[in-house]
């Protein structure tokens, strides 16, 4: 296998904006084709508030052990932004909690938004809403069923409710 | 304008699809079409193949979304991995084309960390360079070039 120099996830169809509510704690699915430093994380955003604003994200990244039906937290990076303009904005985190190597295969971002001043702020990808049951599948994400400040370090799937809001944010891994 | 993709496995390159949006409606003229597929090496853009397609305009009547076929300048086995296509147009100020594609217009503020991923060359050119630096590059997002977010339609065919 090589090693890639970006791997971006950005090629939505229809983009949406998804509201970011105080303390949510939303998974979405990643396949990382090859190899790729866990170095810069883009995640793209949207205010939509003249007001001043500071807004952040804390962004883990999660393995799925399918033996335990847990999500292990295995690396994370967080940004703060403040801001008193409109528009979409790559929010880039490069203050990641250690160096990694990300291998081939299925991965999770966990995404928890803090917001401030006004709730004028969304991630912007797609975004499936009011579905009416779990997914009856394996685990593809979904949202936390409680609000928290912090990345659990590893979360029953359980705990995930796979109804209601998928979302697939657009990131771009940098090496 | 460069798109960095990847590419999932080999594929031979020997013809790639472009779709264009309305030439306009009093386009006249010569229009040449022009992709260029580059590989990374450090810090610069290497153009690795190339392919083009002119096609000459002429009366009133505009073009709707027509899919154009660039013949490659040599058959080649692109390998899997990271590679930028760029695309532009040279050709008489009478046309308005544009590349039908995904993203569009946004308001950006602020632009993407880390390595070039896509953007806007900084100058105009008419000719395809053989290398380019990636600071060369305007991201969608910097001061000056906010709505450089499209990622054309193509298809690449062996």
């Amino acid at each position: 296998m090589g090693q890639l120099n970006f791997f971006p996830n950005i090629n939505h169809v229809l983009a949406d904006n998804k509201l970011v509510q105080d303390g949510s704690l939303t998974f979405m699915p990643l396949n990382i084709p090859d190899n790729i430093s866990w170095a810069t994380v883009n995640l793209l955003v949207r205010t939509s508030s003249s007001a001043n604003q500071t807004h952040t994200i804390l962004m883990g990244l999660y393995s799925l052990d399918t033996a335990i039906s847990s999500l292990i937290l295995a690396n994370s990076v967080s940004r703060s932004m403040s801001t008193n303009g409109s528009g979409r904005a790559w929010m880039s985190m490069v203050d990641t909690s250690a160096t990694q190597n990300i291998t081939p295969g299925t991965w999770f971002l966990g995404i928890i938004g803090r917001t401030g001043g006004t709730a004028a702020f969304q991630l912007v990808g797609t975004s499936n809403t009011a579905i009416g049951n779990n997914f009856p599948g394996g685990f593809i994400g979904g949202m936390y069923s409680v609000t928290t400040n912090a990345l659990p370090s590893d979360l029953d799937i359980t705990e995930v409710t796979t109804s209601g809001d998928l979302f697939e944010g657009c990131i771009i891994l940098n090496a | 304008m460069v798109v960095g993709v990847y590419i999932p496995g080999s594929i031979s390159f020997n013809k790639v699809q472009m779709l264009i949006t309305d030439f306009g409606a009093a386009s006249t003229g010569t229009l040449t079409i022009h992709f260029g597929l580059y590989s990374l090496n450090g810090s610069t853009l290497s153009l690795a193949n190339s392919a083009s397609c002119s096609t000459n305009q002429s009366g009133t009547t505009p073009l709707n979304l027509p899919w154009i076929t660039l013949a490659t300048s040599a058959t080649q086995d692109i390998t899997p991995g990271n590679w930028y296509l760029g695309f532009w147009f040279t050709g008489s100020s009478a046309f308005v084309p544009g590349f039908a594609g995904l993203g569009g217009n946004f308001a950006w503020t602020t632009p993407y960390g880390g390595n070039l991923v896509r953007g806007r060359y900084s100058t105009t050119t008419n000719a395809l360079p053989s290398s380019i630096e990636t600071s060369a590059f305007n991201k969608e997002g910097s001061a000056g070039d906010a709505n450089s977010s499209l990622v054309p339609y193509i298809l690449i065919s062996a």
